[in-house]
């Protein structure tokens, strides 16, 4: 995701362009003031059913729609400031080096966003029509429920916003080449000789698909190629996912309407869940700490203590990582946070910034390895084990994780200094910085909000996902104490909240698309068939196992990955008669290196979004996040071979 | 000749209702096709645990086409399905699966809004699934209707009715939730089947099981898109309809199999099985306001036959000869 953008025009906009602007402004700031309040209503909510006995009727089910409206509010001016995530590899070089080749490459992807986003109105209006006739509500009636059109109509403003944005920058573009071209836009022999390739392909690809009798399944493992060419290329990352997802569905199917459906549906309910609804509450907790400061002074003491050590603060966000996985469920809330607390700092103080990000990005997974977690939780519902035994076996995985990281980062620091930071800051065996007393009075602030977190989760106050509410008004608390609090800061963090959750749900559910895609292939059941046909052993059918979730993790994200392969897998593997609270752990270290790999990242596209800096592009995550994905995997194979580490503390 | 039917379901193969389909009644109907001599097989394509649709999607997902059929929860479509729930608005009764599927086949025959909600939403009803009766996991013992006071218990859509009256109070969650959300004091105790119980793990968060039987419930059905089938010819129709129609028999089969092994399995975990008497049932049933009538004026108001319903439910219970708690309908 880039700010290349570049064509910025001159001339001043017209009246109407500004009227669309305050409209998309207005969206945002809805957006903005929405995530607020669901972080105040999940505060009252906990603090009623705690102290009084009573909870607020209605909140879950406010928390679970909240994510569609910020989403649909944000979204537009997401796009407008060039938010959308997107891999700059060739599309920044050209934009540099071959200028009009790559504003038309950038306005061809324009026009595909502009696609997308009419499937997705045209296909939302029949769904809204419906809702609309019928009266449908969400909730229960007479319990809370409230009418489903709003949020259909929502859904209907948000792409009709979208397709506009897009359509702004795809105006501009065509402007940039009119100038660059003089009056015919389409005379520069490169562009021309690009266009017809693009339509001699997309043709090509067509005829083949039509005249050889290719297989549904074979239509997926195809469609596979093509989002990896199409994400290289510089399309942004969920139109890409989407529109993949369509042209396939509608290749099985033979039918539009379907396809189209499936985007609709996918877009507008697939969201619909508590747990994607606490998303930018984590992602507000850690623009919060870092407003406040609180980040910084963290960073101080953590410098202090670990001064003497060559790569010290790399080692202490780490540390600082495992702590805070206690008290998140989701990896992506680990990366918000320490994108925002850890990264600035380790800049400040002469680091890389690709081993930074990377240090960030590679501890960012521990917040799923270590209970609570999200997937383990999944997991335990799909095989049908035990959710407290995988906690309990998750805890010892994740220090020997984070003991690998370590031992990594000491590993750099030593071998390949200039890697990881300036001189002054590897080296530099400083005297301590402050002083015992002030060490600590810097440091009570963070321990109060882990400690709020921490003993809310465990003391049964709350639950690990109203534990992102809590968190926030928390931080928003300490951040008032420390006179960090006016309202631009505010509304900065809340606005910037919304347009990172804005990117990464549009990416989470683009995958979820591409994933319901994979399945009515029939992929999965032909796995099944081939697993129980083939023979394999049990370190055959493992191998395999683990080569296909991280493979799959390049472009699905973990929850999809489980969702496809747990169900598969556990019957072909139960015969050998393994520990399945073995097995779960080794799927979420392979499922969850996946978060670190290119295309489709997650991990990386929170870091890189939430940081918003020009000197650090996708690609620098990608790298510097490559090492630890290595440990990653060092780390599973240790725990292939020993599976006493993740057992041990469970029978 | 092959049709392939895509066929959603929202839970994983490990629970029954999706098991069973999977397993047993879409392989019987390809066995009759080919026994038959017709000249046909299904290709089904199996997409369960919410590879295509999540929980509240699977039901659109059938009537847009997305899947040719579907395995639905009737439980998450309270708008689409309103007249469905009307189990869970008369707890209580004593019937088992087998009782109540007979008694919604029944209902169907007199009270055809039921099947019709699923033609306005473009999709044929074949059969509806019913699972196990519901009881209590709790981290306190329920020894009597007193028990419950003050406690929070969590609570899914319109099972939350049945604690209405109770001096619990509700806190609204999901199955999958009970597990953690048990365990770190959310709530005490959430009301679940046994083999659910299993599935979901509640029981090692909440170690006292009380029988309560609250009654079994018509809570799955099997649904095609209306489209789909159209393709699918006349001789089909007959046999996957006649093959579904042992649906039940093969869930409670299932079930029955497992419910003694998990119960084992409990048991050594240190669940302790206790039975709530009939008297302090009693006492929890007439503490609750009349849930059901509540519930059928509400439906009545719209134009759906709620009030009917209501009646016929408890007649058939009555003709039947089934145990019941409280007369719903008075
Ligand atoms: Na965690
Ligand atoms: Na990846």
């Amino acid at each position: 995701m880039t700010e290349n953008s570049v064509m910025k025009t001159e001339t001043s906009p017209s009246l109407i362009s500004k009227i669309f602007d305050g409209l998309v402004s207005a969206f945002n700031a809805g957006g903005s003031a929405w995530i607020f309040c669901i972080m105040l209503l999940l505060g009252a909510d906990v603090l009623g059913r705690f102290l009084f006995n009573s909870p607020i009727d209605g909140v879950p089910l406010l928390v679970e729609l909240s994510i569609l409206m910020i989403v649909f509010l944000q979204l537009p001016a997401a796009i407008r400031s060039g938010r959308l995530t997107r891999s700059d590899i060739l599309l920044a070089r050209l934009l540099d080096q071959q200028r009009s080749l790559g504003v038309f490459l950038h306005s061809l992807y324009d026009a595909l966003g502009i696609f997308l986003m009419v499937v997705v109105f045209y296909y939302t209006v029949p769904s809204f029509e419906k809702v609309w006739r019928r009266n449908t509500y969400e909730g229960l009636e007479g319990d809370f429920s409230l009418p489903s059109w709003p949020f259909k109509l929502l859904i209907l403003v948000g792409a009709a916003f979208c397709c506009v944005q897009f359509g702004r920058s795809l105006w501009s573009g065509l402007r940039e080449l009119r100038v660059l071209h003089g009056a015919n836009a389409f005379e520069g022999g490169k562009i021309t000789r690009v266009a017809i390739g693009v339509a001699l392909f997309a043709a090509i690809v067509f005829g083949l698909g039509r005249l050889t009798d290719i297989s549904d399944a074979g239509i997926g493992v195809v469609s596979i190629i093509f989002v990896l060419i199409f994400v290289y290329v510089g399309v942004h990352v969920g139109v890409a996912l989407s529109l993949i997802s369509f042209v396939c569905v509608l290749a099985v199917r033979d039918n539009l309407d379907i396809a189209g459906h499936l985007l609709a549906l996918s877009i507008g309910e697939s969201m619909q869940e508590y747990e994607f609804g606490v998303i930018p509450l984590f992602v507000l907790m850690g623009l919060l700490v870092s407003v406040s400061g609180i980040g910084r002074d963290t960073y101080d003491v953590a410098n202090h203590i670990f001064r003497k050590f060559k790569g010290g603060l790399g080692t202490a966000t780490v540390g600082a990582n495992a702590v805070f996985a206690a008290v998140t469920g989701t990896s992506i809330a680990s990366a918000s946070v320490f994108t925002k607390v850890a990264v600035p700092e380790m800049l400040r103080l002469g680091y890389r910034p690709r081993f930074s990000v990377g240090v960030v990005a590679g501890s960012s997974v521990l917040g799923m390895l270590i209970p609570p977690s999200l997937l383990l939780i999944i997991f335990g519902i799909l095989a049908e084990v035990s959710i407290g035994d995988l906690f309990i076996a998750g805890i010892i995985p994740g220090l020997v994780l984070t003991l690998a990281y370590c031992v990594l980062i000491w590993f750099l620091a030593n071998r390949f200094p200039d890697k990881v930071g300036s001189a002054e800051a590897l080296n530099n065996k400083r005297e301590a910085m402050m002083s015992g007393l002030e060490a600590a009075q810097k440091s009570l602030p963070i321990i109060l909000l882990i400690g709020l977190v921490l003993g809310g989760i465990y003391g049964g106050v709350f639950t690990a996902t109203e534990a992102g509410g809590i968190g926030a008004l928390g931080a928003l608390i300490l951040t008032w104490f420390k006179g960090a609090l006016t309202r631009e800061s505010l509304w900065q963090a809340l606005s910037e909240t919304g347009h990172v959750t804005a990117a990464i749900c549009f990416l989470l559910v683009s995958a979820h698309i591409y994933s319901r895609m994979i399945a009515i292939t029939g992929i999965p059941n032909i796995m099944e068939a081939y697993i129980e046909a083939s023979g394999l052993g049990l370190a055959g059918l493992l191998a395999i196992y683990i080569i296909a979730i991280v493979l799959m993790g390049t472009i699905l994200d973990a929850g999809s990955i489980m969702l496809i392969t747990v169900p598969l897998a556990v019957p072909a593997l139960q015969p050998f008669g393994i520990d399945l609270v073995w097995f779960g752990i080794i799927t979420i270290i392979a499922v969850e290196i996946g978060l670190l790999t290119p295309p489709l990242g997650l991990a990386c596209f929170v870091i890189h979004n939430n940081l918003q800096d020009d000197r650090i592009k996708i690609e620098d995550v990608f790298w510097g996040a490559l090492p630890f994905a290595i440990t990653m995997l060092i780390v599973l194979l240790i725990v292939v071979a020993f599976p006493d580490l993740a057992t041990f503390l469970v029978y | 000749k092959e049709i392939e039917v895509t066929v959603i379901a929202a839970p994983p193969p490990a629970v029954t209702f999706v098991g069973t389909f999977k397993d047993r009644v879409s392989v019987k109907i390809n066995e009759r096709l080919k026994a038959e001599g017709h000249n046909l097989q299904i290709k089904w394509n199996h997409a369960y645990s919410q590879t295509i649709a999540k929980f509240p999607e699977v039901f659109e997902a059938v009537e847009e086409g997305i899947g040719g059929a579907g395995l639905i929860l009737k439980n998450f479509e309270p708008s689409n399905l309103p007249l469905e729930a009307y189990s869970v608005y008369m707890p209580f009764f004593d019937a088992t699966r087998s009782q109540l599927d007979l008694i919604d086949r029944s209902l169907r025959k007199k009270i055809p809004e039921l099947n019709q909600a699923y033609a306005k939403h473009n999709q044929v009803f074949i059969v509806s699934g019913v699972n196990d009766s519901m009881h209590l996991f709790s981290k306190f013992p329920v020894k009597k209707f007193e028990d419950l006071k003050g406690r929070k218990l969590g609570s899914s859509g319109s099972f939350g009715q049945w604690l209405r009256g109770t001096g619990a109070i509700s806190v609204n969650s999901s199955m999958n939730q009970s597990y953690t959300n048990i365990k770190n004091g959310v709530y005490e105790g959430y009301p679940i089947g046994q083999i659910l119980a299993f599935v979901y793990k509640t029981w090692s968060a909440a170690k006292n099981f009380t029988e309560i039987n609250f009654g079994v419930s018509n809570v799955s059905a099997i649904t095609f898109n209306t489209n789909t089938w159209k393709s699918l010819p006349s001789y089909a129709h007959k046999i996957i309809r006649e093959e579904a129609d042992h649906w039940v028999k093969y869930q409670n089969a299932a079930d029955d199999k497992k419910r003694g092994k998990f119960i084992g399995i409990m048991k050594k975990g240190g669940v302790k099985f206790t039975k709530l008497s009939d008297s302090e049932k009693d006492k929890w049933a007439k503490a609750m306001p009349n849930i059901a009538k509540e519930w059928a004026q509400m439906l009545d108001k719209k134009g759906q036959p709620g009030t009917k319903l209501v009646n016929a439910f408890m007649g058939e219970l009555r003709s039947r000869n089934i145990k019941f708690t409280r007369d719903w309908d008075k």
